[in-house]
């Protein structure tokens, strides 16, 4: 058991002062960390032109596009994430040599999109139709309305579930090792099959300690957001 | 100052608005009284366009809001090539100017125009008789201010923001302006101390009595109260409508539904009785209360008095 227990921590030690492998991590990190960020970008201009278009009245310019942004989110939510992957990376851009990491980013991209649509949608029809109507009234357009009055209220419910979606997306960026990507969790499957550790246990542990810390901080950001968001209008 | 030519407001299959005009001149305090239900709130929002009429126009100072509602101008209707059609076959039945006014009120009657096949004669009048006429929504809305029931200040800005927000943005005035004047009317309503702070924070009254000097920042021509007093506890209700009152007895034209009927016969100059989305009387007070015609409005006053 002590014996266990001290090889344990020498793998782990190891995995801290090995050059090499600080260094493989580093670069799959890194890889979670682009993706992540570009898709999550990505993701939010998508997700605001959908909530958009979603919310704008019905009329007769609008019918196209609110009928393609219904198709958008209901595939996009019904069809599983990995499968969505391959169909970016091995049908749409299926091209020789196009960089991978940007098949990564619009693949992720486009699915937090369609769930970043449906919270900022949320969002903005949590705030009470008097709110427009007042702005309108005194002779506001609608665009001043909207991010002048509707946009900062809604944004208290929708830190926290965009937010949500984030931290959503940071651990769906795992499944990249499916198209080949070397990424955070591409790592630990690397060092599990090496002579050293040769078990997954140490090398699924620390990377499992690497996300859990992204989360981890990402979410004190969102708490702080809020708590922010609440000073700035007592209610 | 205000006319409202025969709206007619659908919400689906229902009929709200049936056929409402009216025309509200400078200084004038029309007080609208009725059952729940009756289309008020309806017809005080087609005002402002805050809902679009089905039928009808919405006229404010010689300027048309609305779009242009072809059954109100004949001349209109006789380039369409409905109107064309039915005169050819039935030419020589009458003289020329009964049969066209004959015409004309089958065709109202019937509601047989369609736009897409009138012609281009017809569209032209249109198009040009709204060129003509035609005013920004936005622009319109400065010259009417509205007073919710729900009073709807800007939750996410204090109340001095909540005041200079419209005016500063519309360039009404500068800031500094805006500010002035807001501090002004601030000490009118009695609230100077509450420039820094979140509606959240205010009682009813307090937020209905903001609510009216956000109106009045952007200097009204006129302002529409949507039952200002129905969502205050009774000892707010005197704060607000004397704060009205003040209003109308310095000229501000004012349209108002309530069901103060205390304030309608002290502050109304007429008073208009809207039921089943119509206007079924009108009148001027002392009339209205004491001497009611249609039986509607006997019942009506017969409960609320
Ligand atoms: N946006 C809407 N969609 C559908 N129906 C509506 C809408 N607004 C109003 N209505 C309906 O129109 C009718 C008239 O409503 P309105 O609010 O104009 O009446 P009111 O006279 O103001 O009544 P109250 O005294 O209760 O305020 C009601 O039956 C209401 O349910
Ligand atoms: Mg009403």
């Amino acid at each position: 058991m002590l014996n266990l227990m001290s090889s344990f921590i020498d793998k782990v030690v190891r995995i801290f002062t090995d050059f090499e492998i600080l260094q493989m991590i580093a670069t799959g990190l890194k890889q979670t960390l682009v993706i992540s960020t570009g898709a999550a970008l990505l993701g939010l201009v998508l997700g605001m032109i959908v909530a958009m278009v979603k919310i704008a009245p019905k009329s007769k310019i609008m019918i196209v596009p609110k009928a393609i942004c219904g198709v958008y989110t209901t595939i996009v939510r019904g069809t599983p994430m990995a499968l969505q992957l391959f169909i970016m990376a091995f049908v749409v851009f299926a091209i020789r040599g196009f960089p991978q990491i940007i098949v990564a980013i619009i693949a992720f991209g486009i699915n937090s999109g369609a769930y970043v649509s449906e919270s900022i949608r949320a969002g903005l029809l949590s705030v009470d139709k008097g709110q427009t109507e007042a702005g309108r009234a005194l002779g506001l357009k609608s665009s001043q309305t909207l991010f002048n009055i509707v946009v900062p209220q809604a944004m208290k419910t929708m830190v926290p579930t965009v937010g949500n979606e984030f931290i959503a997306l940071i651990k769906e960026t795992s499944i990249v090792g499916m198209i080949g990507m070397y990424d955070l969790t591409q790592v630990s499957k690397i060092l599990a099959g090496s002579k050293y550790f040769a078990s997954y246990l140490v090398p699924t542990t620390v990377i499992a300690l690497f996300y859990l810390a992204i989360v981890y901080l990402i979410t004190l950001v969102i708490k702080l957001l809020e708590r922010r968001l609440r000073a700035s209008d007592k209610r | 100052m205000i006319n409202v030519n025969n709206i007619y407001k659908k919400f689906g299959s229902l009929n709200v608005l049936n056929g409402v005009s009216c025309t509200i001149e400078k200084g004038e305090k029309v007080v609208i009284v009725g059952p729940s239900g009756g289309g008020k709130s309806t017809f005080l929002r087609c005002i402002n366009l805050l809902e679009t009429p089905t039928y009808g126009e919405v006229w404010l100072d010689d300027k048309i809001l609305t779009p242009i509602d072809p059954y109100l101008h004949p001349e209109i209707i006789m380039a369409s090539k409905t109107f064309k059609k039915m005169f050819e076959e039935k030419k020589g039945s009458a003289d020329e100017q009964t049969l066209t006014q004959n015409i004309i009120a089958e065709i109202k009657e019937k509601d047989l125009l369609n736009e897409r096949h009138e012609g281009a004669e017809y569209k032209k009048l249109i198009k040009a008789k709204y060129a003509e006429n035609q005013i920004d929504i936005n622009k319109a809305r400065e010259k009417m201010g509205m007073v919710f029931q729900h009073f709807n200040l800007f939750n996410n800005m204090n109340v001095l923001d909540n005041m200079i927000f419209a005016p500063i943005k519309l360039k009404k005035m500068t800031k500094e302006e805006a500010i002035k004047k807001a501090h002004a009317l601030l000490e009118r309503v009695g609230l100077v101390d509450k420039e820094n702070v979140y509606p959240s924070t205010l009682s009813g009254g307090q937020k209905q009595r903001i609510a009216i000097v956000r109106a009045l920042m952007m200097n009204p021509e006129v302002i529409l109260f949507d039952e200002p007093t129905s969502a205050l506890d009774p000892e707010m209700v005197g704060e607000v409508l004397s704060v009205i009152k003040d209003l109308a007895n310095e000229g501000m034209t004012m349209v108002v539904v309530t069901h103060e009927m205390n304030f309608a016969k002290e502050v109304a100059t007429r008073v208009i009785f809207m039921d089943e989305g119509k206007i079924k009387e009108e009148a001027p007070p002392e009339q209205f209360f004491t001497n009611p015609n249609h039986p509607r409005l006997k019942e009506f006053l017969s409960k609320v008095l």
